[in-house]
C-alpha cells in the first residue's frame, strides 16, 4: 500500500515541562479550575472604539485579554468606557479579521501570501509607478492622522504631496473655518457652563464617557441644556429644550441669534472690541437677518430664537454653542458659513478662553524624532487641488478631499493608492463610484478587517495588528472636552498578535526596503517614544506603566493669548478672533458669512419627498463597529437600523410603525424598516450612519440596514471641500423594493 | 492483527485525517489525485468495521472549479464568508472563568478560549512545540489530531480523556460546514472524521486480542 507523506506539525521541543506555571492537568475541567486562580495583569493602553482614543486598562489573565475598563486618569474616560470600547476589545479574538497579507487573484478573490512576497511585489510595482508617472502619482488616503507620521516619510522620499484624510467626509467645514477665525479648535468647558446649546451635535451619540459626565454634572449644578436638531437625539434626552429645526437651515438660525445679540446690545461689547476683527463688516452684511426672517426659513418661532439668544447672553460667558463635530460640518453647501457662525456667536458671548465657555486643549511639546536616511524630493501639485490657486485653494492641505479620489485616478493624477485605516467604499458617497478606486495601477489597503474597500478595490491587503496588539508613539489627550492640565497617553501592546499581522511601522519599513530605500524607518517605535518623551520629563517605562500621565506644567488658564506687547495673539491673520475667513476672501469668495440656502430641498407639495439626514448612535462608530456581534445585539435591541419618519408624514403615506419602506434617490433604491415617531422633523427622514455593509466577508455587518452614502453623490462643498452629505432629497414609499 | 498494529493503524488514520486540515500543497494534491490517500484510508479503516458505513471515495467531491485548494480557502481561511475555521475555541463557550472574563466568557465564536489555553498547557507538558503558525490557535484541529495520535502512542487513557474533552466539538464543526456551499470535500471528510472519532480504538484492540 502506498502511503501519504505526513507533514507532521507537532515536534518534540527543547523546553522543559517543569517550567509550567500550573501543575499538569490532563482534564479540561481540572485545568479550568486551576487557572481561575491565576493572577490578572492590568496593563494601560488606549481604546480604538472611535477616534477619541480613551485611556483604558486591559486585563490580561493567562496570557489573554479578558476585559477592559476606562482609565481613571485619562480625561476622556476617567474610569468609564462606552459600549463601543468594550465591544471592540472582544474583536481581538473575533473571526472577522484579515489573518495574513492577501493578494487579489480575481475580482473579489484573494489568496494569502507572505509578508516578504507582499513587500517585494508592492515595492516593485510602486517603483514602476514612480518611474513611469512620478512620485506625485502616489496617494496616501487615511482616516487621519494616525498614519501621518509614517506616511509622510514615504511621501517625502518619493516626492508626493498627496496625503488625504477622511475629514472632508466628516467635519472639515468646522476645522477650515475655526483655524482661520480662531487659530485652532477650542472645546466647551461643559462642567463649568451654565447654558449649553447643542446644535447638530449629539454629544451622547458620538459619546466621550467623561465628556458626558461633565455635561450631566453641569446639569446637576443647574445648567440649562438646549438641543437644536431635526431629530430627538440621545443628547436631547437630557435637554431642557429640544428645538426641531428644519434641516439645512442652521445657518439662518445662527445669523438670527447673532442679530438678537447685536441688535439688543446683548453681546459682550468690550470683549468684541478688544478681541474681534471684522465685527462692523459682519454687522453691515447681516443687519437684515432678523428672527422673523429666520422663522420662515428654519421653522423656529422668532420668539423662541429671541428666547434662547437672550438666555445665552444672560449666562455669558459661561454659555456657549457647542463647537460641534460631524453634525452640520460636512452636511450642506452652507456648512462652512454655519461653522463660521459658530465662532461668531461664541465670540459675541465673549466666551473664548473663559471658564464655562470655550477653552483650548492643554498642550504638550513632544520632542522631535530625528529620522535617519532623510531625502526630500520635490513634490508636485496635490491631486485634489487643495490649497492650489484656481482649484480648491480654500481647502486645508493637511486634510484634503477624500470623496473624489476615483476622479483623480480617472484623470491620471493618482496611479498608486494606499488606503490606511479608512473604508471609503462604505463611508464616502456613492459606493459604486468609490469602487472605481480599483482602476489605479496599484491599490494597497491596510485594514484590520475585510472592509469594503479592501474587498472591492485593493490589489493587496496588508493587515495591521489590532490596536491591543501594537505599541504606538504617545499622544496628547486633546479635543472635545476641557481639562486644565495636559495629559499624554500611550497605546501599548497588551496581547500577542492573533494572526499574521504587523504594526504600520513594520509594514512601511518592509515596503520601502523592498523599494530599495533600506535606510528608511530605521527607528523602532521605542526609539521614537524615547525621543518624543525626552523634553516632556516622563520616561518611557513610567508612561508604559501608567498609560496616561497628567503633567503639572502648562496649566490652561482662562486668559486670552497675547503677544509680548499684550496684543491678542491667537494665531489668526490679525491675532484676534476674525469674523471673516481671509483665505476665502483671497480666493474671491465671501469672507464674512451670510445666508446661503441649501443646495436642494424637498418639494413641500410632494408627500413622498424628504431630506435624508443621518447621525450617530452611541453604540457604533459609523460603519467601523457594525461587524461587532456584541454591538449589533444592541442595534437589534433598539431597532437601530430603522429609518425615522415623522408620524404626520407617515400617516399621509399610509405608512405604519415597523413596516418596510423603500428609500429612493437618483443613485439608489433600498428598503428598510421604519420607525414612525413624533421625534423627527416632518421634512426629513433619519437613518443611522452605522449600517449598510456590503462586504460579504463581514458576516455580522453584511446586508444590515442601509447607509446614507448609498444615496448621495460625491460632491465637494466649495469652501472646505466637505462632502455635503445631507444635500439629498429622497422619495419614500411604503413597501419593500422588489 | 496484533493490538499494537491495530493501534498503529488507528493512529495513522488520525494523522492522515490531520493532513486534510492543512493547506493542500502540490504534493498533497498529487497524492490525492493518484488515489494514494483513499487507498490508505480504506485499507486502514477496514480493520474497524464500525468506523465507516461505506468505503471512502473522495474524488468525486472535487472538480476543476472546486479544487481542493479553493475548497480549503473557502471553508477555513476567511477570504470568503461564511467560513468556519477548524479551531475548537470557536465552537465552545469561551471561558469557564465567568468572574474575570466578563464580556466574552459565555459567548461562542471567539478564538483563544479555554480550550486553546489547555492545549498550550498539554503540549507544554508533553514537551511538544507549537508550530509558529498555530501559536495563537493551538486548539486547531490539525494540532489536536496530531496530539491525539501522539497520546494514543504514549498513554491510551490520556488519549481517551483528550478525545472526550477536546474532540467533542467535531459534530458542531460538521454542522457548521454543512451550512456552507461549494465545499463538498470538506463536508465529506469531516463527516468521516466524526465517524472515526466515534470509534474507541481500545475496542479494536480488545476484539483482536
Amino acid at each position: 500500500m502506498a502511503k501519504l507523506k505526513r507533514r507532521s506539525f507537532l515536534k518534540a521541543g527543547a523546553i522543559s515541562a517543569a517550567a509550567a506555571a500550573i501543575p499538569f492537568k490532563l482534564s479540561m475541567k481540572d485545568y479550568q479550575k486551576a487557572i481561575a486562580d491565576e493572577p490578572t495583569k492590568k496593563i494601560p493602553t488606549t481604546c480604538n472604539g472611535c477616534a477619541s482614543m480613551c485611556g483604558i486598562y486591559a486585563y490580561i489573565k493567562n496570557d489573554r485579554l479578558v476585559r477592559v475598563e476606562g482609565h481613571p486618569v485619562h480625561a476622556k474616560s476617567r474610569g468609564r468606557l462606552c459600549a463601543r470600547g468594550h465591544g471592540m476589545a472582544a474583536d481581538i479574538y473575533g473571526k472577522g479579521r484579515v489573518t495574513s497579507p492577501m493578494k487579489k487573484v480575481a475580482e473579489g478573490e484573494f489568496e494569502p501570501i507572505s509578508w516578504d512576497q507582499a513587500f517585494d511585489e508592492i515595492g516593485e510595482k510602486l517603483n514602476g509607478v514612480i518611474d513611469q508617472h512620478g512620485g506625485n502619482s502616489v496617494m496616501w488616503l487615511e482616516h487621519g492622522v494616525r498614519g501621518l507620521r509614517y506616511a509622510e516619510q514615504l511621501l517625502d522620499r518619493i516626492g508626493s504631496s498627496n496625503y488625504v484624510t477622511h475629514y472632508s467626509t466628516c467635519f472639515s467645514a468646522k476645522t477650515n473655518a475655526w483655524q482661520q477665525m480662531v487659530g485652532g479648535m477650542l472645546n466647551g468647558d461643559h462642567e463649568n457652563s451654565k447654558y449649553m446649546i447643542f446644535e447638530g451635535r449629539n454629544f451622547a451619540g458620538g459619546i466621550i464617557p467623561h465628556g458626558m459626565n461633565q455635561i450631566t454634572k453641569a446639569k446637576e449644578n443647574g445648567a440649562k441644556i438646549v438641543v437644536i436638531d431635526p431629530k430627538y437625539s440621545e443628547i436631547a434626552k437630557i435637554a431642557d429644550d429640544w428645538i426641531p429645526i428644519r434641516p439645512g437651515t442652521d445657518l439662518a438660525l445662527r445669523l438670527a441669534m447673532a442679530h438678537v445679540l447685536i441688535n439688543e446690545n446683548l453681546y459682550d461689547k468690550s470683549y468684541v472690541k478688544k478681541y474681534v476683527d471684522g465685527f462692523e463688516e459682519y454687522w453691515h452684511e447681516n443687519k437684515d437677518k432678523t428672527p422673523e426672517w429666520a422663522e420662515e426659513i428654519t421653522g423656529i418661532a422668532a420668539s423662541k430664537i429671541r428666547e434662547i439668544s437672550r438666555e445665552l447672553a444672560a449666562n455669558a460667558p459661561k454659555a456657549f454653542i457647542e463647537p460641534g463635530w460631524h453634525g452640520l460640518h460636512a452636511h450642506y453647501i452652507n456648512s462652512t458659513q454655519t461653522a463660521q457662525m459658530g465662532v461668531i456667536l461664541n465670540a459675541l458671548l465673549g466666551n473664548f478662553y473663559r471658564e464655562g465657555g470655550l477653552m483650548p486643549s492643554a498642550g504638550v511639546d513632544f520632542g522631535e524624532v530625528l529620522l535617519r536616511d532623510v531625502v526630500e524630493v520635490e513634490k508636485g501639485p496635490r491631486a485634489d487641488g487643495a490649497g492650489i490657486e484656481g482649484q480648491r485653494m480654500t481647502v486645508e492641505t493637511g486634510r484634503g478631499i477624500a470623496q473624489t479620489v476615483p476622479d483623480m485616478i480617472e484623470n491620471d493624477k493618482v496611479k498608486a493608492l494606499f488606503v490606511y485605516h479608512f473604508n471609503p467604499l462604505r463611508t464616502a458617497p456613492d459606493p459604486e463610484y468609490q469602487k472605481k478606486m480599483k482602476n489605479a495601477e496599484l491599490v494597497v489597503s491596510i485594514p484590520v478587517d475585510w472592509n469594503e474597500t479592501s474587498v472591492y478595490a485593493a490589489d493587496y491587503i496588508l493587515p495591521e495588528s489590532y490596536y491591543l496588539e501594537r505599541t504606538e508613539v504617545p499622544t496628547q489627550v486633546a479635543g472635545h472636552t476641557s481639562h486644565l492640565y495636559p495629559q499624554i497617553s500611550i497605546r501599548q501592546k497588551v496581547a500577542e498578535p492573533m494572526h499574521d499581522t504587523l504594526p504600520l511601522l513594520d509594514i512601511m519599513r518592509g515596503i520601502t526596503h523592498a523599494m530599495g530605500h533600506t535606510g528608511m524607518y530605521g527607528l523602532t517605535v521605542e526609539d521614537e517614544i524615547d525621543q518624543m518623551l525626552e523634553p516632556v520629563g516622563v520616561s518611557r517605562s513610567d508612561l508604559l506603566e501608567k498609560g496616561t500621565v497628567e503633567l503639572r506644567s502648562n496649566k490652561i488658564e482662562p486668559i486670552f493669548p497675547t503677544d509680548m506687547n499684550g496684543n491678542p495673539n491667537i494665531g489668526t491673520h490679525s491675532g484676534k478672533i476674525q469674523f471673516s475667513g481671509e483665505i476665502y476672501r483671497i480666493d474671491g469668495k465671501k469672507g464674512i458669512p451670510t445666508w446661503v440656502a441649501p443646495k436642494v430641498s424637498p418639494d413641500p407639495s410632494k408627500d413622498d419627498e424628504f431630506r435624508l439626514i443621518h447621525g450617530k448612535q452611541p453604540y457604533h462608530s459609523h460603519h467601523v463597529t457594525s461587524n461587532n456581534p456584541k454591538l449589533v445585539r444592541i442595534t437589534e435591541k433598539y431597532n437601530g437600523t430603522a429609518m425615522w419618519m415623522n408620524k404626520k408624514r407617515a400617516d399621509r403615506l399610509g405608512i405604519k410603525d415597523g413596516e418596510t419602506v423603500t428609500i429612493t434617490s437618483d443613485l439608489a433604491s433600498k428598503s428598510v424598516p421604519v420607525k414612525v415617531t413624533e421625534l423627527v422633523h416632518p421634512e426629513c427622514v433619519w437613518i443611522s450612519s452605522a449600517y449598510g455593509g456590503f462586504s460579504d466577508r463581514l458576516e455580522t455587518a453584511y446586508n444590515l440596514g442601509v447607509n446614507y452614502n448609498d444615496f448621495i453623490k460625491a460632491e465637494v462643498e466649495p469652501f472646505s471641500g466637505a462632502v455635503m452629505s445631507q444635500e439629498v432629497v429622497v422619495k419614500v414609499r411604503k413597501g419593500a423594493d422588489v | 492483527m496484533e493490538a499494537t498494529a491495530v493501534k498503529n493503524h488507528y493512529q495513522s488514520l488520525i494523522k492522515l485525517f490531520a493532513e486534510f486540515y492543512k493547506y493542500p500543497d502540490e504534493a498533497f494534491m498529487e497524492e490525492f489525485k493518484n488515489g494514494t490517500i483513499e487507498d490508505e484510508i480504506n485499507t486502514m479503516s477496514s480493520i474497524y468495521s464500525s468506523a465507516f458505513d461505506e468505503e471512502i471515495n473522495l474524488q468525486h467531491f472535487i472538480d476543476q472549479e472546486h479544487n481542493l485548494q479553493k475548497q480549503f480557502m473557502k471553508a477555513f481561511s476567511g477570504i470568503s464568508k461564511p467560513f468556519t475555521p477548524p479551531v475548537e475555541s470557536l465552537y465552545k463557550q469561551w471561558s469557564a472563568d465567568t468572574a474575570s472574563a466578563k464580556p466574552l466568557a459565555s459567548k461562542k465564536g471567539y478564538y483563544m478560549g479555554d480550550s486553546a489555553l489547555h492545549m498550550k498547557h498539554l503540549l507544554h507538558h508533553y514537551q511538544l512545540d507549537i508550530p509558529e503558525n498555530f501559536t495563537m490557535t493551538p486548539d486547531h484541529l490539525v494540532i489536536e489530531l496530531e496530539f491525539y495520535a501522539f497520546l494514543i502512542e504514549e498513554d491510551m487513557d490520556a488519549a481517551m480523556t483528550f478525545r472526550d474533552e477536546h474532540l467533542n466539538w467535531i459534530s458542531d464543526f460538521e454542522a457548521a460546514l454543512q451550512q456552507l456551499n461549494d465545499i463538498p470535500f470538506y463536508q465529506e471528510v469531516t463527516k468521516r472524521l466524526s465517524q472515526l472519532l466515534m470509534v474507541n480504538p481500545t475496542d479494536g484492540f480488545k476484539r483482536e486480542e
